[in-house]
């Protein structure tokens, strides 16, 4: 949709005119949404965008601007109408006192909005991080120290080094020779074995993060280890009993590693950039560089992996994360977020990122082919090659999936409470022959449901003159048969740039969070108890849908799930449905056994699920409840298992980034590929990667837009 | 057969993000729009009382950004002359465009760091530290000094030594970046922040074969003007920036 939109703009004046080939009758793979009964919205899994995804709110905003809606009959009128600030993110954890326990932290607004342009100055800068992580750490063992209850006279002293580093100076001085000498006096001294040395020593070296070329290597080296030496000293024993204190302990544990790895791996000027680590796993990295074995496995920890589903295969004891990609992630998340750290939307994210650019692209021409499945990317013979040419896409092969009556364009969206709406099913009725694939189950985004009506081959220069390549890398071994069979690149990308199955499930209730004992915000908690270790609350998205009696609260879950040995062929025709059981089965569980850690009113008893709880869109408010509701009552809520080789998701598995292709590379003079799962600049599965991918795809056939104007894809 | 009517993807400008923390210094057309929200972001940090080190880091960024540009230049006209690509008339007026633009931003280079260094040195704090460094490390009649060591590709201590021929007194101060002590060293001309007084020409790097240090050394006229003198260092075989030198000659 992004290279689609790039191509398309108004100021390249026709230039290029698009055709969409699609599979099924949706837009959005992995992020397609549905509308099912009672017009509830259905997801693949849980989409969160972050404040920093600057490219996907750029374009989702000129999207909304060029689509004109009119706000007094469209309530998602203006992009701020379909997304909203979350500025608060749990982590569940462990207690030493049994239990579990979930910290919520609220994130203050940013500056801006994320997609505002911005301003001259770049805040992609190293030190720029740098010197918010160390303001960070200040901060967080400022905290500390108020829990530990300081004695007055180092409090004072804090404030007072806290104070005047706001204004750029340190002690009344501000020179950088200055700050070298206080750095030298504090290590010389051993002041740095007080907390209000520490503190003192973390505001000089704040300032000095901001001038990095001015100060030795070494000598930052020397003072960080000792910062790290002396902040390890003072606080591991005293806070093994304290779970709050605890959790910060590790925080501060990590950040002090963080620093520590910045300057002793070289990063400052490294020519890689945050890419120079990308061998290491995340884990590896951070114990490497003095991080305990307790913070290693912290909640925070667990949570960055979480959020990245980052785990080989599905398997929640092979954790895998490049330490680059998830310090960039980490340091966009924390340090660059506008207006919030979270935004959620307000409805599906069909209908609110999809179907708005499905409804411009229409209007700027854009022709869509739904129900077209492809089959394989076909090069030219190189025999047939002059001398000198580049291989190029010669044909395109599709199994048409169904076929329009009356040979029109194929109407996809629906209307919900005014908003152009995705169905969750295909409308057979504009099918032909669509009450016969209705009976007969035809499952159009199903990768073993190989069933269809014709095929279709397009030809270069015939059909086509450049093709952008959008399917998932999971895809790619059964569409890309022909380059596969000749190029070891695109071998080798295949073979190491994997994806992992991932499982969801939503829960419509009929008690609200405060009644089912969840008394924080609403929020979305990640670090919890495998199999689903990430819970969203998304009661927001109820008003948006048909219910009769509207449920009173709405939760949903995602995880990986574990995959197979060996992957089933195209043969195994009942594969998705055992793992839709075992997703099902997985769900249950959890909410017997699981759920009440986060709401302790869920429950009659550990093992013992309310399923009255659960609100059934077939059933009238007026119905009775059955007597003694069992787990079949679940069968009326929504669940997955995203198995499809388009829907799993991608991974940035430590030592797999180098083999990502990126959008801009030429090997196949008119095709380039876009996709979370390429070389895009941010290597990690999400909509800001998709996009910037998009964004590059469309630079790389149209030089448009500049790789400038992507923001964030030159960053160290 | 080939097809001979297909359209063709031109070669990207680079094929991945500038990571270096060196060269990624930019902004891109959108970011000079103005923004909608007029207070700084968050990640920019305190601006309304810029520190004497936001405007040093300032100045190289805007010197950076020409130097990248300049090289982007030069790589895109290599790239096409070692294409051979320019046969047709339209290509050709492209190409000597492009060499036009590579020599203007060539020419601008050295006005374009005066411009920077000139708004350092309007600093009051970057004035006295550049004093307080020199007059414990830089400071040279004529002969030869030592700088402060810095640090090298692996963190040790590396030297360079300076050489001076001067009847004036002057303050050099030399800010090399790290990674740079095995790669060979030149030196553009000085300029000072008025064109009309001429630029300091003899200057340049050498390796002493018994210290195996690289030495600056520098000839200053008896009748040159007291002004402050301002070049880029550069590395001798790719050209990329490698620091900054800069002469004060003192009446």
């Amino acid at each position: 949709m992004a290279t689609a939109f790039e191509l398309t703009r108004p100021e390249l004046k026709g230039q290029y005119h698009v055709t969409i080939y699609q599979m099924g009758w949706r837009l959005g793979g992995k992020g397609a949404s549905g509308r099912g009964p009672a017009d509830r919205i259905e997801e693949h899994g849980l989409h969160i965008w972050q404040g920093f995804y600057e490219n996907a709110f750029r374009l989702m905003r000129e999207c909304y601007k060029e689509l004109g809606r009119d706000p007094r009959t469209c309530r998602f009128a203006d992009w701020r109408d379909a997304f909203f600030p979350d500025p608060h993110v749990g982590m569940a954890d462990e207690s030493r006192k049994g239990g579990w326990l979930t910290w919520t932290a609220f994130f203050p607004p940013g500056e801006g909005l994320p997609g505002d342009p911005l301003t001259t100055h770049n805040p992609f800068t190293m030190s720029s991080y740098l010197a918010h992580t160390v303001a960070l750490l200040r901060s967080l063992l400022l905290g500390v120290q108020t829990r530990l209850g300081p004695d007055s006279r180092e409090g004072q002293e804090s404030q007072k080094a806290t104070g005047t580093t706001e204004s750029g100076n340190v002690n009344g001085e501000s020179s950088s020779e200055a700050l070298m000498e206080s750095m030298m006096r504090l290590v010389k001294y051993g002041y740095l074995s007080t907390m209000a040395g520490l503190i003192e020593a973390l505001a000089i070296l704040e300032v000095a993060m901001k001038s990095l070329p001015t100060y030795p290597d070494n000598m930052l080296l020397t003072f960080i280890e000792n910062i790290a030496s002396n902040v390890r000293g003072r606080f591991e024993e005293v806070v093994t009993d304290d779970d709050e204190l605890r959790y910060k302990w590790e925080i501060i544990d990590l950040v002090v590693a963080i620093l520590v790895g910045f300057v002793r791996s070289g990063l400052l000027y490294d020519p890689r950039g945050l890419d120079a680590i990308n061998e290491y796993d995340c884990r590896e990295w951070l114990r490497e560089n003095g991080a305990s074995e307790r913070s290693l496995n912290s909640a925070f920890v667990r949570g960055l992996y979480d959020l990245a589903l980052a785990y080989e295969g599905g398997d929640p004891t092979r954790p895998g994360l490049a330490a680059g990609q998830a310090l960039r992630g980490s340091l966009r998340m924390f340090f660059t977020y506008r207006g919030s750290m979270f935004w959620k939307m307000r409805a599906g994210m069909g209908d609110v990122v999809f179907a708005p650019f499905y409804e411009v692209l229409k209007k700027r021409g854009v022709t869509f082919k739904f129900f077209h499945r492809l089959e394989n990317v076909h090069l030219v013979d190189p025999e047939n090659l002059s001398p000198g040419e580049t291989p190029y896409v010669e044909s395109l092969e599709f199994d048409v999936q169904a076929k329009i009556r009356g040979g029109t364009e194929y109407q996809p969206l629906v209307e919900v409470k005014g908003i152009p709406s995705w169905p969750s099913q295909p409308d057979y009725r504009q099918l032909i022959n669509g009450q016969r694939m209705r009976r007969e189950e035809w499952d159009f985004e199903s990768h073993w449901d190989r069933r269809k009506i014709g095929s279709r081959t397009l030809k270069v220069s015939q059909d086509f003159d450049f093709v952008v390549l959008g399917v998932s890398v999971g895809a790619v071994p059964y569409v890309c048969k022909d380059i596969l069979s000749r190029d070891q690149r695109w071998r080798d990308m295949v073979e190491n740039v994997k994806t992992v199955s991932t499982q969801a499930f939503q829960i419509w209730m009929r008690e609200d969070m405060s009644q089912l004992g969840w008394t924080e915000p609403p929020v979305t908690v990640s670090a919890f108890v495998k199999p689903f270790d990430t819970w969203s609350d998304m009661g927001h998205c109820i008003p948006e849908e048909s219910w009769e009696s509207p449920p009173r609260s709405l939760a949903y879950f995602c995880n990986v799930l574990e995959d197979p040995p060996l992957p089933p062929d195209r043969s195994a025709e009942n594969y998705p449905s055992e793992r839709d059981k075992e997703v099902r089965q997985n769900a249950i569980d959890f909410l017997n056994n699981q759920v009440h850690h986060l709401w302790a009113k869920a429950v009659k008893g550990v093992g013992e699920f309310r399923w009255d709880l659960l609100v059934d869109p077939k059933e009238k408010p007026s119905s009775k409840l059955p007597r003694k509701p069992t787990q079949e009552r679940f069968n009326s809520q929504y669940w997955r298992a995203n198995i499809n080789p388009t829907d799993r998701y991608v991974l940035a598995l430590p030592g797999t980034l180098k083999y990502r292709i990126s959008p801009l590379d030429n090997t196949y003079d008119n095709l380039t590929i876009c996709g979370d799962w390429t070389d895009c600049g941010f290597n990690e599965g999400c909509v800001e990667a998709a996009v910037m991918s998009g964004r590059l795809a469309a630079h790389a056939i149209g030089q448009s837009p500049s790789l400038e104007d992507i923001i964030g894809y030159d960053h160290p | 057969m080939s097809n001979p009517n297909r359209l063709r993807r031109k070669d990207p400008v680079r094929k991945g993000p500038i990571r270096n923390p060196t060269m990624y210094f930019r902004q891109s057309n959108s970011w000079n729009e103005p923004a909608s929200n007029t207070g700084q972001t968050e990640s920019e940090g305190p601006s309304s009382s810029e520190s004497m080190d936001d405007v040093v880091t300032h100045g190289v960024k805007l010197g950076y950004e020409v130097i990248e540009k300049y090289l982007r230049q030069g790589q895109r006209v290599a790239e096409e002359l070692s294409n051979g690509s320019h046969p047709d008339n339209s290509k050709e007026d492209d190409w000597e465009k492009l060499v036009g633009d590579m020599l203007r931003l060539y020419r601008d280079l050295s006005g374009f760091w005066i411009d920077a260094v000139e708004a350092l040195m309007r600093s009051p704090e970057f004035l006295s530290t550049v004093t307080n460094v020199l007059g414990r490390n830089g400071q040279a009649k004529s002969g030869s000094a030592h700088q402060e060591p810095n640090p090298g590709a692996n963190g040790e201590n590396m030297k360079v030594a300076v050489e001076i021929a001067s009847q004036k007194r002057a303050q050099v101060t030399l800010d090399l970046r790290p990674h740079l002590m095995q790669a060979a060293l030149q030196v553009h001309t000085l300029h000072a922040p008025d064109p009309h007084i001429p630029p300091l020409t003899d200057v340049s790097f050498r390796i002493d074969g018994d210290l195996n240090v690289p030495v600056l050394t520098l000839t200053i006229p008896e009748e040159q003007p007291a002004a402050t003198y301002t070049g880029v260092v550069v590395d001798q075989k790719t050209n990329e920036a490698r620091g900054t030198i800069s002469v004060r000659l003192l009446s």
